[in-house]
């Protein structure tokens, strides 16, 4: 069961890193900003949650999730027989080795540079 | 004297207000009056102010003015070289207004120019180059670079600064020095009157492995022949302060020093300066 | 980390750190190259240099504006505007490039009177054109020219002109892209702001990162007025000096190519809290995605879902007849900077191409992360390669085409290897759902050219054969095609004639009633 679950996030990362362009922001600080804003969202959505659409960066968030969420229904029809408990869960995981992947253990060497 | 030797190329650096013109103007007077050379003046500072005592004061129309008035295709001997005191050729580099353009890339500009126009000719026995204060940058450099002078001397008093300038052109000059074959013929005693002066530069003199070559003594006369726009050889060749240049000019002449000079560090030069109080 | 060394350039052993194969289970933890570092002794880069890429790629495309260089005349011919990015003020700074033509004499001198009498004479010239973009260069960099100063001095005598300085000399940055730095940061510190924009939709955006090559602005511009979003401004392709002075009051920067203009919408972002979004404006189903992401920005998605109904009704019949043609084929792209990513998957998905091999010129590792995540395993990815190396890709991979700059591209034909301009393309635009077939058909009839086989026959011997002719594209194409597919009546090529920019300039556009103000005035 355990692998399963590492193998559908996997499979979410993929269709992320194929489509997105939210997440490669140049510098760390902005791409873990963006990976949280959006992908808290995303779990919103997919748990038919209110999403705030306050102010302009929330409505950008939003727009980018709305667009991973309707991927993510197409390619992986798996997602509509989980219970909330468990999106949450699974987008917590994808969160996290999505900021492994393209922060923490980044090779990008300019993830740290000061300035834009 | 005057058989078919190779001309002696011949660049004076030192710190800007040391008297650089002065020495190389009365040297070259001294050289061709008492000594029957034949010397050729190109000065490369933009003040263009290394041939007016040869001249008389006349003004000289310098290389970089005909380069900008009449494109450097039209640049000609008989507009930018005059004869002075004793047959002394005269050019003068010229070059922008302080603040503008770039007066090192003048200076590489007018020797090619030069060079071009062949006015370096084979009968010369000395062309000087008297070169702005400090090797800046590359252009200010141009004159002890491949195939031009292959003699410095480095114009210097007993004041820190000017040991301080002497230094450091001695830097530039090892940087050239092996693929150009520049040496250093020795440190031109231009003196202000402090205290211990002699004693001071012979000190540095030595530690960086050259030979002060002639003191020059102070003396009002240079001042009121440079009033008159003369060197003190034209203005009265009997003066004990036309002598000493005399004197200067058989020294070049039959100068065999020639080295690699061993710049000092700054610590090294601190402790100098303090030895001789003149910090005080 | 599968890095990969070249044969040629083993005497370079630092540019095996340059090259990496996607393999099977590597991800941006263990496959990525370095990038955006000084050229390598010994490795020619097909780099430019930081004044190139601030004026040739971003400054020119304005086009409003007198362009002028301040330095030798030669700078300004190599970037004079020869990337095709139109106008539609009959492509003023296409046809017209300034220099100041600097000389040795003005080098020892100053430049700066002959700076100040060029601008004088350009306005005077060009009486109806009142902006000006100066950029320095080398030579002007080093003798220190006040360039500020001079133009200060200009506008106080003219006071209907104004002026933008770029300070980028050549040698800046380890290559085009350092410009492209420079002049984003200019751009929002020095003229952004200074302007008041008339606000006529209740959905504002900037438009970055997009240079009209072939049209591509007007084609993406086509799209946001059908959804009734105002284009503040463009950054820079068709884009005017003066509304690009005011790109502080959009609602959204949807941002394109983020290597050259990302710095610009992050400024904006930190200054003014206008969001960035990044979109693809190329291929299929990745253009439709970015059409309804900025939709649901402004909860207008149903405007956006109507237009990629229409489009794709209209252009997915032609785009699987080149597909069905073009699966399977082998394809190295290799443009500069952005277009690794933006066209990756794109073709991939689209047209069923398999990319082989991606590189940049002087895309920085953010750029090469993208380009990696979006092609498929295999794939050969390069930072900065020399042109031995590419030899030697093509030479190995075997690719049946080339997407890149002009110059490379020559070398690929000498080696009778196809290839297509990546940066000013063949027949754009490219952008858009039909811009999308018509790169389609460049791929189809750069792969099945019938020139390929003539090329092979040696005409100097009578010996080849008279009573046939040569095999055409189609035969070549067709050769393995299916029935099925050879016979379907659904699929058909392009359809859309030589030109498809100017019918979008008679185009009527629908009104939508504001929400927010009173109806803007008539």
């Amino acid at each position: 069961m355990q692998e399963t679950i590492e193998n559908k996030v996997g499979d979410l990362l993929s269709f992320i890193m194929k489509n997105s362009l939210w997440q490669f922001n140049s510098r760390g600080w902005d791409r873990r900003k963006q990976s949280e804003g959006v992908l808290t969202k995303v779990s919103e959505l997919l748990c038919d949650e209110p999403v705030s659409k306050e102010t302009p960066a929330d409505k950008c968030y939003y727009a980018e999730a709305q667009c991973v969420v309707d991927g993510f229904n197409k390619n992986f029809p798996w997602l509509k027989d989980l219970s909330k408990d468990e999106i949450k869960a699974l987008i917590h995981q994808l969160h996290e080795r999505l900021d492994y992947q393209t922060i923490d253990a980044s090779l990008n060497a300019e993830l740290t540079v000061k300035n834009y | 004297m005057t058989t078919a030797t190779e001309t002696r190329k011949v660049a004076i650096y030192g710190k800007g207000g040391i008297g650089k013109s002065t020495t190389t103007q009365n040297t070259a007077a001294a050289l061709a009056f008492f000594h029957d050379k034949k010397v050729f003046i190109h000065g490369c500072d933009p003040k263009a102010d290394s041939t007016r005592l040869i001249l008389g004061g006349k003004p000289q129309e310098t290389v970089m003015d005909a380069l900008r008035d009449h494109g450097s295709e039209n640049v000609t001997l008989d507009k930018v070289m005059k004869t002075g005191f004793h047959d002394i050729r005269c050019v003068e580099s010229g070059g922008p207004e302080p603040g503008v353009g770039c007066a090192g890339r003048g200076v590489i500009t007018a020797i090619d120019l030069m060079e071009n126009n062949d006015a370096y000719t084979e009968d010369l026995d000395f062309i000087f180059f008297d070169v702005l204060g400090d090797v800046v940058c590359g252009g200010f450099a141009m004159p002890i670079r491949e195939g031009k002078a292959q003699e410095v001397y480095i114009v210097a008093s007993g004041e820190m600064m000017a040991i301080y300038a002497a230094n450091n052109i001695c830097k530039g000059l090892v940087k050239y020095a092996k693929q150009s074959g520049v040496r250093l013929g020795g440190i031109i005693c231009n003196s202000r009157n402090v205290d211990g002066e002699k004693e001071f530069l012979e000190e540095f003199t030595n530690a960086i492995g050259t030979q002060m070559i002639h003191f020059v003594p102070r003396d009002n006369i240079v001042q009121k022949a440079e009033f008159n726009k003369k060197t003190v050889t034209e203005f009265d060749p009997e003066q004990n302060q036309a002598l000493e240049y005399k004197e200067l000019g058989r020294k070049i002449l039959e100068n065999k020093m020639f080295v690699i000079p061993k710049p000092m560090t700054m610590d090294e030069l601190e402790a100098m300066v303090v030895k001789y109080g003149i910090l005080d | 980390m599968p890095l990969h060394e070249f044969d040629c350039s083993k005497v370079i052993p630092e540019r095996k750190q340059h090259a990496v194969v996607k393999g099977r289970e590597e991800d941006l933890t263990s496959c990525l190259p370095k990038g955006y570092l000084n050229t390598i002794p010994g490795s020619i880069s097909e780099r430019g240099c930081a004044y190139c890429g601030a004026k040739h790629v971003i400054g020119t495309p304005m086009k409003d504006v007198i362009h002028i260089s301040h330095g030798p005349v030669g700078c300004t011919y190599d970037t004079w505007q020869t990337k095709r990015y139109l106008s539609d003020n009959n492509n003023f700074q296409l046809k017209y490039t300034f220099a100041s033509d600097v000389k040795e004499k003005h080098i020892v001198f100053g430049a700066d009177k002959l700076l100040k009498s060029n601008i004088i004479d350009a306005f005077k010239a060009f009486p109806d054109i009142k902006r000006m973009t100066v950029y320095q260069t080398c030579a002007t960099a080093l003798i220190g020219d006040d360039i500020e100063a001079i133009c200060d001095d200009v506008m106080e005598e003219m006071p209907d002109v104004d002026i933008f300085v770029c300070n980028s000399p050549g040698f800046a940055g380890p290559s085009q892209s350092a410009g492209h730095h420079k002049i984003n940061i200019a751009w929002v510190n020095n003229k952004v702001g200074t302007v008041e924009p008339e606000i006529t939709s209740d959905y504002v955006i900037n438009y970055v990162g997009e240079y009209n090559i072939q049209g591509d602005q007007e084609i993406m511009q086509d799209y946001f007025k059908r959804m009734g979003i105002q284009i503040l401004s463009t950054f820079t392709g068709n884009g005017s000096y003066d509304d690009l002075r005011g790109m502080h009051r959009a609602h959204l920067n949807v941002l394109e190519c983020a290597r050259s203009a990302e710095y610009i919408c992050d400024e904006l972002r930190a200054r003014y809290g206008i969001p960035r979004m990044d979109i693809d404006g190329f291929g299929f189903k990745a253009l439709a995605g970015s059409l309804k992401k900025i939709g649901l920005f402004f909860g207008i998605e149903d405007r956006a879902q109507a237009i990629i109904d229409e489009e794709v009704a209209r252009w997915q019949p032609e785009l699987d007849w080149y597909k069905e043609r073009l699966k399977g084929k082998k394809l190295c792209l290799w443009p500069g900077g952005s277009k690794l990513w933006h066209w990756a998957h794109t073709l991939e998905e689209d047209l069923g191409i398999r990319i082989v091999s991606v590189y940049t010129k002087f895309g920085h590792q953010g750029d090469m992360e993208k380009g990696i995540s979006r092609c498929s395993e295999g794939a050969l990815a390069i930072d900065d390669p020399n042109e031995l190396e590419t030899l030697e890709v093509m030479e190995k991979l075997k690719p049946d085409l080339i997407l890149t700059g002009k110059r490379p591209g020559e070398v690929a034909k000498k080696v009778r290897v196809p290839y297509l301009n990546a940066h000013a393309y063949h027949n754009g635009p490219y952008k858009g759902f039909e811009g999308w077939v018509r790169f389609a058909r460049d791929i189809y009839n750069a792969i099945y050219s019938p020139l390929h086989q003539l090329a092979f026959t040696d005409i100097s011997k009578d010996d080849f054969a008279t009573d046939k002719g040569f095999m055409t594209r189609r035969m070549i194409s067709d050769v393995d095609l299916d029935d099925e597919v050879k016979n379907n009546t659904e699929l058909r090529e392009y359809t859309g004639g030589f030109d498809s920019v100017s019918k979008l300039h008679d185009r009527e556009y629908p009104e939508f009633e504001s929400q927010s103000a009173p109806a803007a005035a008539e």
